[in-house]
């Protein structure tokens, strides 16, 4: 880097030398830059340093563009006016006369023109625009082949890594095609701008996984968007393995208490498809109280209960949270699970009580469902996971963007420009903006239909459970009813005592203490004859 | 009936992944509907469920150390004196329930108003054999525990303890030997404080001015303030 930069000083000033010096820029400098001119004397040699003191020459792509520049020959008095601005770090000015220079660049410097448009951007924090042109440009091989315009891409390669993530940059369909056409696309922008893509790709964000470094804001997603993938396809074991290398060690890093009780229900939830439910109640049961997903732990939890015959915990588990302190969660399968169990103990009375009380609770969310699903942008007041707030920072970014170019579209109407009124290349750019703007706002439609489309799933599989739990039900009282069988008196059959010496034990009397919700445990009746039937 | 339920289980253990919808030919309000089970079919046998509330001990015991700052006042002197103590106290909880304790208490006695009036008007100061420090170990008991509830967020905990301990005292007239029976409560404020009250009897043998021997008690009620330090879970 620091080699490029004095040759390009070298070559530089040998070059001013052969075509006159500093001369030829002082007499193209442009009247409103009456203050530098000022400190220039024409014809003195010394005055090509004290012009080129106010040059910002601080990345490779303005040392390659001055070096470009000063051995382009005679230039127009305007050309030489940019390239000024631009060297001399005037961005917001140089920015102005995108559009004049188009017209005025001459041919050779036309490639420079382009890179200048994207360095532009960028040094004014326009950075959808500054992606868009990018790849606009990366599709003109020549130009990023050249040398300016490999040192651009040296440049984004630069910025790439906090890039994607720190502005929620929009990927158009279009833009995603160009960048997976480009050869040898492995640089680090081609590598995040990959990861941006992979983050909703199932086990094909596993490259990006694996390319992009420890730490990275997409490392978690990433590998979350793989191991569900994976889970998905039962290939539980290769789930396990990405979990272990990839996203415990992230977990550790981010020391956040959200991300870390959502890593301890999906293990959970791994361990439960496994199998190994000992070990999937160990952490259901670690998700924190305060996590917004403590509730659906603590429901899944039950289904853990009762494969596993907890009968005291499983009944204590439903008694909490049936409750009025979780009537306004949606736990569609508590009713499900209490009528499974009810239905082992014979307690018939109970299944048809838990079959009204499934009707009646989630009613109201099926109503609250279907509208939300209906609704042209559907709200979601609950916890946003990351890709819904990636939805609404996209969007946000967007409209921040088509803001300030707004205002330099102002700008440049009282900016000493051969031209009137709005630059044209504002106007066009907010046009780019508000395509990506309607594309943004779609796809966060699509994000915030998600959670209640899960919904909606969630509770038809909770209506086909009991479907299956009501066909037994009527299928065991008709076979009571025609082989004219009492029940029981009720037997034993759960002792929510039994491993509770070092434990604290209280009575619950109907009224909840804060320290007693969720820690029930039921001593159940099975009403059944022999053994329970199920 | 087995395979149905293992059916059943299996679509809940596919449902924690659900992401994508597949369309309900019936809306779900309807699927609802036809949850419905015709009244009255269901054998009238009801049995209700005992519920229970099984928790884990807030603050764990097991292996901690517990040290002890306290005030007391004697309740049972002679007459003459106001005989008040502070103390530093040590326990080693074995488990939630036992513990070894050892305490240190200095005692300080002045007369009160009977001593003064008796010293001012006849010229006499009560012949007492009064306490000026005390040692001793002994071990405590934790009978039962209990809560109570300070709003609708705040729940405290408490143990009700029992202890003994045997030492040796500093008289007046010299060291003598002491047994003492302890109860009282322990309050847990967080994790690590702690907040006991309780009364101390003790039995020790004090000497007259003309060396007569003589058992004597005393009753004491303090308050302590422990801070707890290692154990399993702290």
């Amino acid at each position: 880097m620091k080699k490029l930069l004095l040759a390009g000083l070298i070559l530089s000033a040998s070059n001013a030398h052969a075509i006159g010096g500093a001369d030829v820029l002082l007499n193209n400098v442009s009247s409103d830059d009456a203050s530098s001119e000022k400190t220039i004397v024409v014809n003195d040699r010394t005055a090509e340093s004290t012009v080129f003191e106010g040059f910002k020459l601080n990345d490779p792509v303005m040392v390659q563009m001055f070096t470009e520049w000063r051995t382009a020959g005679k230039l127009d008095y305007e050309v030489n006016s940019w390239f000024m601005k631009l060297l001399q770090g005037k961005y917001e000015q140089a920015s102005h006369l995108l559009s004049v220079m188009n017209d005025k660049m001459p041919s050779e410097l036309y490639t420079h023109m382009k890179v200048s448009e994207v360095y532009l951007y960028h040094k004014l924090g326009l950075n959808q625009r500054f992606f868009d042109s990018w790849v606009d440009l990366l599709k003109d091989k020549k130009a990023v082949e050249s040398r300016i315009g490999m040192t651009l891409w040296q440049y984004v390669d630069q910025k790439a890594p906090g890039f994607f993530s720190k502005n929620a940059i929009h990927i158009t369909a279009a833009q995603a095609e160009t960048i997976k056409n480009v050869e040898n696309a492995n640089t680090p922008f081609f590598v995040y701008a990959n990861a941006a893509l992979a983050l909703r790709s199932g086990k094909e964000a596993y490259q990006s996984l694996i390319s992009i470094p420890s730490g990275h804001p997409f490392k978690i997603p990433l590998a979350q968007t793989v191991i569900l993938d994976m889970a998905r396809n039962n290939e539980l074991g290769n789930a396990g393995k990405v979990l272990k290398k990839y996203l415990e060690p992230e977990i550790e890093k981010v020391s956040d208490p959200y991300v870390l009780g959502e890593y301890y229900l999906n293990l959970a939830r791994f361990l439960y498809q496994a199998g190994a439910m000992e070990a999937a109640e160990s952490y259901y049961l670690k998700v924190p109280n305060k996590h917004p997903q403590f509730t659906q732990a603590r429901a899944e939890l039950m289904w853990s209960y009762l494969r596993t015959g907890k009968t005291a915990e499983l009944r204590g588990q439903v008694a909490s949270l049936k409750s009025e302190l979780f009537s306004e969660y949606f736990i569609p399968e508590i009713y499900v699970v209490r009528s499974i169990s009810n239905l082992k103990l014979c307690q018939y009375g109970e299944v048809e009580k838990d079959f009204q009380n499934f009707i009646t609770a989630n009613k109201k969310w099926a109503q609250i469902i279907q509208s939300r699903i209906k609704e042209e942008s559907p709200k979601w007041s609950e916890h946003k996971d990351f890709f819904l707030k990636l939805a609404d920072q996209r969007v946000a970014a967007i409209e921040a963007e088509m803001k300030k170019i707004e205002e330099l579209g102002k700008k440049s109407i009282k900016a000493a420009l051969p031209a009137v009124g709005v630059q044209p290349h504002w106007s066009k750019n907010n046009k780019e903006l508000a395509f990506h703007l309607q594309e943004a706002k779609k796809k966060r439609i699509v994000e915030y239909k998600r959670p209640w489309i899960n919904r909606e799933r969630i509770l038809a599989e909770a209506i086909k459970k009991m479907k299956f739990v009501k066909i037994e039900t009527m299928s065991q009282i008709r076979d009571l009813t025609r082989k004219n069988i009492t029940l029981g008196n009720g037997n034993k059959a759960s002792d929510p005592l039994a491993k509770a010496e070092n434990k604290l034990v209280f009575p619950y009397d109907g009224v909840f203490w804060p320290d007693e919700v969720l820690n029930l445990k039921a001593q159940a009746e099975s009403l059944c004859l022999g053994k329970a039937a199920l | 009936m087995k395979y149905l339920l293992t059916l059943l289980l299996l679509i809940g253990s596919v449902n924690s992944f659900a992401e994508e919808t597949t369309p309900a030919k019936k809306s779900l309000e309807e699927q609802l509907e036809e949850l419905n089970l015709p009244a009255n079919q269901a054998p009238g046998a009801v049995s209700k469920d005992k519920l229970y509330s099984v928790q884990m001990r807030y603050v764990p015991l097991i292996g901690a150390h517990e040290v002890s700052l306290s005030a007391g006042n004697d309740f049972q002197t002679d007459g003459h004196l106001t005989t008040r103590q502070a103390g530093l106290h040590y326990r080693y909880h074995i488990n939630d329930k036992w513990s070894f304790i050892g305490n240190y208490v200095k005692v300080f006695n002045e007369l009160n108003n009977s001593g003064k009036i008796l010293l001012e008007e006849e010229k006499l100061v009560a012949d007492s054999d009064y306490l000026m420090s005390q040692a001793d170990i002994g071990a405590e008991y934790n009978m039962f525990y209990g809560k109570f509830r300070l709003g609708s967020h705040s729940v405290f905990y408490f143990d009700q303890y029992w202890g003994l301990t045997a030492g040796m005292v500093e008289l007046r007239r010299g060291a003598t030997p002491i047994v003492g029976l302890d109860a009282g409560l322990a309050f847990w404020f967080g994790k690590r404080l702690s907040l006991r009250t309780g009364l101390k009897n003790h039995v020790f043998e004090t000497t007259s001015g003309t060396g007569t021997k003589a058992y004597n008690r005393n009753m004491v009620g303090y308050l302590q303030l422990g801070y707890l330090m290692g154990g399993s879970n702290l």
